[in-house]
């Protein structure tokens, strides 16, 4: 306690001049409470007193006694009543007070969905579902255009390249091998991936040693 | 009969063969005789183990028994206490025994520690195990530990885990004056007076310098210093509300809780 | 409401006596301080008076014949309140009040009852509190009115509530957020 910053977190609880009313009404609510319990300890002493008398046979005394009783009951009920009409309008004062609660939070609240209506109205949300839409389709077709143009056609080119740079790059092959080449050979000399490495490695196993 | 420069050296050639031959017959000697006592010990030692597998439950139940098979046990170079790891708590479990023991033991001496300042009857931890004991068996539960706890206890059992508590740090020692042993789990040591009066005062838990300098004869000063030392240990308390100076001491008499 | 037991050492002569060696002085005060503590918990008593209770059978064990003198006494008190389990109401009476619950603890067990009985936003005397039957099985029922006041006073400092009086009447009341 005592640290500055920590007091900016709490919030004071404010007490209204309506507060302090209130309170007095619930002490005067406890002070009957108290006085009917007063009132209840002495009936009980009355009673037992009214007893010991009736058993030593002072009649006369006994009957003052149940008098005082009496009026002792009397008072009580009073008070009690005078609590329980309190009580009633203590909880009257409770429920109004939740009931205007209510209401200003129900005004809140419909003030709040109404604001955010306000920013939207149903002619913007069609326009924008349509032109959603649109945008859709337009990338459906892309997809389209771009699907048939098929990447088998860029692999045929390049195979022809490379075959043209390969007679480009290697002589012929001479007239006196012609009769040894295999058809393994042949196919061999046609095989994509082969690098130049290969081919000629491939050529100099059949050159006679 | 040996003469000459020549014949010198071949005599101490000779020599040195006759020794080596002795040394050779010596070495294998003392080879045969430690393989036989070898072969002897591990002879005993597996009579042992099977002593202990067949007398397992008797071991575990009888405090007289489980002493003298200790005290066997020792003589032969085993120790049975070895904690958990070793051949030998696997066919004795005792290891465990003593281990739980010696926690029970510590737990008790700490607990009671700022009463009686560390210095603990060895008979007063026997009666709070006993009862430890009776109060754990009435409850039925499956534990291990808790069929651990039927085992009776002895006093001998008591010191036995104190030794084992001793190997981890000095502070635990056994001490004893008279024929009355207690537990001390402070480091520090008690003097031969400190103990005198301490024995002398054993019957009622407390005393007076009177009483000090009638059984003990010793002077004032004497008496004096040796209760200012049991004071300053926490050993001793004043009581000012008697006739007399009393000095009482904690680890003789305390009221039981019950 | 069941009798007290007293502790051990409550039937241990040298413990009615202040011990010179500090060590044991301070073993011995403690004990009495949590003796303190538990007699006022079990009877629920709220604050002491020094000079009564060392009359007291809480201060003086007649089967032995032993009584804490008034000195030693106060010393448990004053160790009470410097331990924070205590506070002095009224230093020249000598009544102390006993935390054997901090405030900041009954603040916490009011405020529990205050959520969960639904008496948030509403008003409440502090007699209400202490004595209505709905707190009846509560452990703040029949608590010191001092005592109240600074365990509502921790949720004050916390924006929980705030404490006020009346218009026309002093009593306190107290309105929860």
């Amino acid at each position: 306690m005592g640290c500055g910053f920590s007091r900016q977190h709490v919030v004071k609880t404010n007490v209204s001049s309506f507060d302090r009313e209130l309170l007095d009404l619930k002490i005067q609510r406890d002070s009957l409470q108290q006085y009917e319990q007063r009132l209840s300890d002495s009936l009980k002493n009355y009673i037992k007193l009214a007893r010991r008398l009736v058993a030593e046979n002072q009649r006369q005394q006994a009957l003052v006694v149940l008098q005082v009783k009496h009026a002792l009951q009397k008072s009580i009920e009073k008070a009690q009543n005078m609590r329980f009409n309190l009580e009633q309008v203590l909880s009257e004062i409770e429920l109004k007070q939740i009931e205007t609660d209510y209401v200003l939070k129900l005004r809140t609240g419909t003030k709040l969905l109404q604001s955010i209506q306000k920013t939207l109205s149903i002619e913007e949300i069609e326009h924008l579902l349509e032109e959603t839409k649109e945008a859709i389709e337009f990338q459906n077709k892309v997809t389209e255009v771009l699907g048939s143009f098929s990447l088998m056609e860029i692999d045929e080119s390049c195979e022809e390249e490379l075959e043209q740079l390969e007679t480009a790059m290697f002589p012929p092959v001479p007239k006196r091998l012609e009769k040894t080449m295999t058809p393994q050979v042949t196919e061999n000399m046609q095989v994509k991936s082969e690098t130049a490495k290969e081919y000629s490695k491939q050529e100099s196993i059949l050159l006679p040693s | 009969m040996l003469r000459g420069k020549a014949l010198g050296l071949a005599g101490l050639r000779r020599e040195q063969e006759a020794r080596q031959a002795i040394d050779f017959i010596a070495s294998s000697f003392r080879k045969e005789l430690y393989e036989s006592l070898q072969k002897q010990l591990d002879v005993f030692r597996e009579n042992l183990v099977l002593f202990a597998r067949k007398y397992r439950k008797k071991i575990e139940n009888e405090p007289e028994f489980r002493a003298q098979f200790h005290r066997l046990c020792i003589s032969i170079g085993v120790d049975p206490l070895v904690s958990k790891k070793g051949f030998w708590e696997e066919v004795l479990g005792m290891g465990d025994f003593y281990y739980e023991l010696a926690v029970k033991i510590s737990e008790i001496c700490i607990a009671t520690r700022d009463i009686n300042g560390g210095l603990i009857l060895l008979d007063e931890i026997k009666r709070l195990l006993d009862n430890h004991n009776d109060e754990k068996f009435t409850k039925r539960t499956s534990k291990r530990i808790i069929l651990r706890n039927r085992y009776e206890i002895s006093r001998d059992d008591i010191e036995r885990a104190v030794q084992r508590i001793q190997v981890l740090g000095k502070s635990y020692s056994i001490v004893s004056f008279g024929n009355i042993r207690y537990i001390q789990s402070v480091p520090g040591e008690l003097s031969h007076d400190h103990s005198c009066v301490l024995s002398v005062s054993k019957e009622q838990g407390f005393t007076t310098e009177r009483k000090l300098a009638a059984s003990l004869k010793w002077s004032k000063e004497r008496i004096l210093l040796a209760l200012k030392g049991l004071l300053e240990m926490e050993l001793a308390w004043i009581d000012d509300q008697d006739l007399e100076r009393l000095y009482w001491f904690p680890s003789l008499y305390y009221p039981i809780d019950d | 409401m069941t009798v007290f037991r007293y502790p051990p050492f409550y039937s241990y002569p040298p413990s009615f006596t202040l011990q010179p060696v500090k060590a044991t002085r301070e073993k011995q005060l403690k004990l009495w301080c949590d003796l303190v503590l538990s007699y006022c918990k079990h009877y629920k008593i709220f604050k002491l008076s020094v000079t009564d209770s060392a009359n007291s059978s809480l201060f003086a064990n007649t089967a032995i014949d032993r009584k804490l003198s008034l000195a030693a006494v106060e010393e448990v008190f004053s160790r009470l309140v410097s331990m924070g389990y205590g506070e002095w109401l009224n230093k020249e009476a000598n009544v102390c009040l006993i935390y054997w619950r901090r405030p900041y603890e009954w603040a916490e067990i009011i405020y529990d009852w205050v959520e969960r009985s639904g008496k948030r936003k509403s008003i409440l005397t502090f007699y209400e509190i202490r004595f209505s039957e709905d707190t009846a099985e509560f452990e703040f029922h029949g608590i010191d009115p001092e005592l109240l006041l600074r365990s509502l006073q921790v949720l004050e400092s916390q924006g929980k509530c705030a404490v006020f009086e009346g218009k026309t009447n002093d009593d306190l009341g107290v309105k929860f957020r």
